[in-house]
């Protein structure tokens, strides 16, 4: 090869690295914004990730003997009508706590079986929430502020009771 | 004609490049001129001493002046395809520039629409992740975006309506 030659390929080489200079930045850029878009997101929930979770916990009893309908539980008796045969609906407890995550709350019921509910993980879409009745079920939930959690069927003599699980 | 000019005709007319007319002229001369006859024999002994010469030589080796030309050859394909490897290569990145632009300015207004969320997946509107009910029967009445209504009977209670099928596990 000729230094001409030479020459003419480190200009056409030249010319195209400045061709693909500013393509090369903005698709760099671009990279960059995709990578630190999720971490700014997660930066950001984990900046807005509370360090208590306001959880409120209400015992219910149904009972197929009639009573006076209670305000505090009215949402939850639309809500079971039509699912559950009972004739009456009480608040039996209530409590509410800030409790940080994975702190186990441990409370007992009117049967005498113990509770336990520890938050795994709460974000904006809700809260993760591990709980265990002795001798009943366990599971993990999801529970979204304005979406109870609502678990019954737990015999106390000739009535039932009802755990609900709010997350505020 | 002088004599320096009928050598040049005389050996050109060995050659047959002569027209018909000069040849015609130096064929009269050569029947007409004994010297011109020793000239033409004194030529064609000098021919036939040359191709002596050049039999007995050896035979030049043509691989050998092939392979001498191998290297070399090789060199300059090996400059070419460099070149068309870098002027394709410019031309690449020329393409790749646009083809460049325009996806980054569309990842751009993706990442500006949708932000680090665009890749999150949905999370189901139900709340049940886990659930294990220790072998006693179990029904998920209700998992949707409202509420979650799980019912764990002693006994298989009076279901009226919109109930689902008993089940130990739901993720």
């Amino acid at each position: 090869m000729t230094s001409c030659e030479a020459r003419r390929f480190a200009r056409k080489r030249l010319r195209a690295l400045v061709c693909a200079a500013p393509a090369a930045a903005l698709a760099l850029l671009v990279v960059g914004l995709s990578a630190a878009g999720p971490r700014a997101a997660r930066a950001d929930d984990a900046a807005e990730a509370p360090a208590e979770v306001p959880l409120e916990i209400m015992v219910l009893r149904v009972s197929d003997e009639p009573g006076e309908p209670d305000p505090r539980a009215e949402r939850v008796d639309r809500l079971l009508r039509g699912q559950i045969a009972y004739r009456s609906l009480e608040v039996v407890e209530s409590q509410e706590r800030e409790l940080p995550l994975d702190d186990v709350w441990t409370f007992e019921l009117p049967t005498g079986q113990s509770v336990l509910v520890r938050p795994i993980e709460a974000d904006e879409s809700g809260t993760l929430l591990a709980l265990d009745v002795e001798g009943g079920l366990q599971g993990d939930f999801r529970v979204r502020p304005g979406q109870p959690l609502i678990l019954g069927g737990l015999r106390q003599g000739e009535d039932k009771l009802v755990l609900v699980v709010h997350c505020r | 004609m002088s004599r320096e000019r009928f050598e040049r005709e005389l050996e050109a007319w060995r050659d047959g490049e002569l027209s018909w007319l000069a040849r015609w002229r130096v064929e009269r001369r050569l029947r007409r001129d004994p010297e011109a006859k020793r000239r033409l024999a004194a030529l064609d002994a000098a021919g036939r001493l040359l191709r002596e010469i050049d039999a007995d030589a050896p035979a030049p080796d043509v691989w050998d002046a092939v392979r001498l030309r191998l290297p070399a050859l090789d060199a300059r394909r090996a400059e070419a395809e460099a070149a068309t490897r870098r002027a394709g290569l410019a031309r690449g990145l020329r393409w790749s520039a646009a083809g460049g632009v325009a996806a980054a300015a569309a990842a751009l207004a993706l990442v500006l629409r949708f932000g680090g969320e665009a890749a999150a997946p949905e999370p189901p509107p139900g709340a049940v992740r886990w659930l294990d009910a220790r072998g006693l029967p179990m029904m998920v009445l209700r998992d949707d975006a409202e509420a979650t209504i799980i019912w764990v009977p002693e006994q298989a209670p009076a279901v009226r309506s919109g109930a689902t099928e008993a089940r130990h596990d739901v993720v």
